[in-house]
């Protein structure tokens, strides 16, 4: 298969799995709706869904049925966050269907050690090689929402990696679920800034789909970040707070985790 | 913009509690923008999009979309809509810039427009920032544009000036208006607030019997609906009564006259929608104005049909304790005296005398430890210890006394290898006997009853049939209330004191049993009782739940809070 069909069908595969993640989302917040009431966290989730996976939807029908050509460095970045991705989303059809929904890393394995380093010789790479491709192109307005959206991508991936820090210093081991998940959004960061540089170097047109799409992506990738800050602040309400179907275990506050994360006592 | 400065509160409005806000917020912010978005991409989709033209886009999509969606943000507003309703605006018309270029002047009059109108709907914050976005568009629109700067430079120049100069001027016309209006709206804001809330039904009545104002509580008490109650007479909407007097309200409020003789509050009663007696306590006071006229009339009621059911009932309850306290009591006298009289009686018939005597002070003996449990129920004070509990063994022991002492033949029916459940020996003997008890008075002697057992998945079912007279579905309802009784008065054929079945339930609920009843006048009773088995009573306590139902309900895992756990919120599922 080539370059193009390569990137066209795993868009197709990112963008089935984020849509119907967002249905899965709207059937539950459906359900939970008259026992929790409204859920903020549902909302701005199915807004990310709503818009990340057409996005991808878009992406890969334009590629395969009308005629874009699809990148080596956007196949690379793909294939890149898809195991996360796609581990992820499993892990989320096992929670839905009753399962645990995770999977404990006991300790600090090889392979979640070597991931730092990994993503490092990886951003660096891909560094190279856009340079090495096309350099330092003019600014394109109709790359504007790729730019809000990979700041935002590395602000939700920051909080992300910020709890599975927390997290590990407080129970030890890691959460696969929450390394996948951490892991995808900043590849999908990189993923928009890829798409962004393609269509300055004229690679990928600015299409209106596309476009309108990604625009509102940006509201909705803040909206999500407003909503995850706000539940770690408490200054809004949501279903963590509602007595149902889990059972709710103490966890340190931020700044305790945060202080023995550091090696400090407090 | 303040809630309170939103017009009629919509308590006021709908006389009920707060409806929830959060879905209009979120349905009118979603439908703005999908709406906005819908007819530019709907209309880019056209071959070309200049056909159509701004003007029409703007006519037949945003104005109509915004519209509603405007009605929709002053019914319910707040903050979140305000912010998404400004971006979606701003967005929109940014869009329009480009897909409709060469109608750049008309843009920039519209994106004033929109700005003035923010600013003067959300005041001077949320005018900066719209003039802000607009500008932002403006000057993006000039990047995006390809076919070449659509304005002079001076226009450029210009436009953030004038754009912010009318949200500054339109902001500052509505903080105006706002100050003028916003503490007399508070204030109604605030009354409505407290008719709507308080529990008694309130009702203001014009001197000569009209009402105009009727909250909540006055609804639900008069069944009423405010619209149909508001500005009719008073004698048609409350049919009051005092005494054996029905008020008339038409020359001045009757109710105030009886008041002013009295100068405490009424006992009043109307007829209630099911054709009962409902008695009310009223409480009236006249609003006087500054020459001492009255100027309103303002009636307080109290629903007190609960209280004056119970004191009924309680009544009832000492009459038929005393008539059953004393049949015993006067056997127990008769034969001792009877003994005493009769000192040479010969030993058969002086054994018989005391084996009535025993009998009856069994029975006395029996009521004053109902009596005493129902106490000990009121007062909270059941100590009970909840442990697995071999039913089978003490079914047995509980009817083979009973049928002893009856005379009545018990059929006990428990498979072998009954599970254990999760009771208090000593409650659940007690509820067993007083079921059997009730089994053995309403029916006939001679006919069946049986008492077996069965095991399900997460409780053990413990059924107690007879094939007596039965209940009426009325009964039914009733038959588990606090000195309620079939049959009343003095026609009733049947002794006890109502209080039996009431500690059945209350032990019951006390082990995190259920206790139901099935029954046809004719066709016998059966009780129902479950108590759960252990693991699913430790299951229900793990889930915080308080056991008052022993059908547990397994809730489906949710995905939003195992994604909150996945983002590390606080209190996210674990």
């Amino acid at each position: 298969m080539t370059v193009s069909g390569w990137v066209g069908v795993l868009n197709l595969i990112l963008g089935s799995v984020y849509t119907s993640y967002g249905i899965m989302t709207i059937v539950d917040m459906k359900r939970g709706w008259r026992t929790h009431g409204f859920s903020h966290f549902g909302l701005a989730w199915i807004a990310m869904a709503f818009t990340c996976g057409p996005h991808h939807l878009v992406h890969g029908a334009h590629v395969l049925l009308e005629g874009r050509i699809g990148g080596p460095l956007d196949l690379a970045v793909v294939a890149f966050g898809f195991p996360a991705g796609v581990i992820w989303f499993l892990l989320r059809l096992e929670a839905v269907a009753g399962g645990p929904g995770d999977r404990r890393i006991q300790g600090t394995p090889a392979w979640v050690e070597s991931l730092p380093t990994v993503s490092g010789v990886y951003l660096a790479a891909l560094v190279t090689a856009v340079i090495g491709v096309g350099g330092a192109l003019p600014f394109r307005p109709a790359i504007t929402p790729q730019l809000f959206l990979i700041v935002l991508y590395a602000a939700i991936g920051a909080v992300l990696l910020r709890t599975q820090l927390i997290n590990h210093a407080f129970h030890g081991g890691w959460s696969l679920s929450g390394l996948a998940l951490t892991f995808v959004f900043p590849t999908c960061g990189i993923m928009h800034g890829i798409y962004a540089f393609y269509i300055v170097s004229g690679r990928y047109a600015a299409d209106w789909h596309g476009l309108w799409i990604d625009s509102i992506g940006v509201p909705a990738a803040a909206y999500f970040l407003w909503v995850v800050w706000s539940l770690h602040r408490g200054s809004i309400h949501d279903w963590n707070e509602a007595a149902g179907d889990t059972l709710v275990h103490e966890r340190p506050g931020d700044d305790e985790a945060g202080a023995d994360l550091l090696g400090v006592r407090i | 913009m303040d809630a309170t400065d939103a017009g009629p509160s919509p308590l006021a409005a709908t006389g009920g509690p707060a409806p929830s806000l959060d879905w209009a917020k979120s349905a009118a912010a979603l439908t703005r923008i999908v709406g906005g978005v819908a007819v530019v991409s709907a209309l880019s989709l056209l071959d070309e999009p200049r056909r159509v033209g701004f003007g029409y886009a703007v006519a037949f999509g945003w104005i109509p979309v915004a519209g509603l969606l405007e009605a929709v943000r002053r019914r319910w507003p707040g903050a979140v809509i305000d912010a998404t309703t400004l971006v979606a605006d701003v967005a929109f018309l940014f869009s329009v810039l480009i897909a409709f270029d060469g109608t750049a002047g008309t843009v920039l009059v519209a994106l004033t427009l929109v700005v003035g109108f923010h600013a003067y709907v959300g005041g001077r914050r949320r005018g900066l920032i719209g003039a802000a976005l607009a500008v932002a568009a403006v000057y993006g629109g000039e990047i995006v544009a390809e076919q070449g700067p659509a304005f002079s430079a001076f226009t450029l120049a210009l436009f953030p000036l004038v754009v912010g100069a009318i949200a500054v001027l339109a902001s500052a016309v509505e903080a105006e208006r706002t100050q003028l209006s916003g503490g007399l709206a508070r204030l109604r804001h605030k009354a409505d607030l407290i008719l709507t809330g308080v529990a008694e039904s309130v009702m203001v009545s014009s001197p000569r019997g009209r009402i105009r104002q009727w909250n909540s509580a006055a609804e639900r008490t008069f069944a009423c609906a405010r619209g149909d109650a508001v500005t009719k007479s008073c004698n048609d909407v409350l049919g009051l009564h005092y005494g054996v007097e029905e008020l008339d309200c038409s020359r001045g409020c009757a109710l105030l006259e009886a008041r002013l003789r009295t100068e405490d509050d009424l006992q009043v009663w109307r007829l209630g929608p099911t054709g009962d007696r409902q008695p009310l306590l009223a409480h009236v006071s006249p609003l006087l104005d500054d020459d001492g006229a009255v100027v309103e009339v303002v009636h307080s009621f109290r629903d007190i049909t609960a209280l004056m059911r119970a004191d009924e009932a309680k009544t009832m309850f000492l009459a038929t304790a005393t008539h059953e306290l004393k049949t015993p009591l006067t056997v127990i006298m008769g034969f001792t005296e009877f003994l005493q009289r009769q000192s040479d009686l010969p030993a058969p018939q002086r054994d018989e005398a005391l084996r009535s005597v025993h009998d009856r002070a069994r029975q006395l003996a029996g009521i004053v430890d109902r009596l005493l449990m129902t106490s000990r129920i009121e007062a909270g004070r059941i100590a009970l210890e909840l442990r697995p509990v071999l039913l089978g063994p003490m079914l047995a022991d509980v009817a083979g006394t009973l049928g002893a002492a009856t005379g009545r033949i018990i059929t006990v029916d428990v498979p072998p290898g009954l599970p254990v459940a999760y009771a208090d020996p000593q409650g659940f003997a007690t509820v067993v006997e007083h079921l059997l008890e009730n089994a053995v008075k309403y029916s006939e002697s001679g006919t069946p009853i049986t008492v077996s057992a069965e095991a399900a998945d997460e409780f053990v079912e413990v059924r107690v049939r007879d094939e007596g007279m039965g209940m009426t579905p009325a009964q039914i309802e009733h038959c588990f209330e606090r000195f309620w009784q079939g049959e009343t008065g003095d026609s009733r054929r049947f002794s006890g004191t109502g209080i039996g079945l009431y500690i059945v339930r209350s032990l019951a609920d006390a082990m995190r049993a259920s206790v139901t009843v099935e029954s046809a006048p004719g066709e016998g009773a059966t009780f129902r009782l479950r108590l759960l088995r252990p693991e699913a009573a430790d299951a229900l306590a793990a889930a915080g739940g308080d056991g008052e139902a022993p059908a547990l309900e397994r809730q489906e895992p949710s995905i939003i809070k195992e994604f909150m756990r996945q983002v590390g919120v606080p209190g996210g599922a674990a």
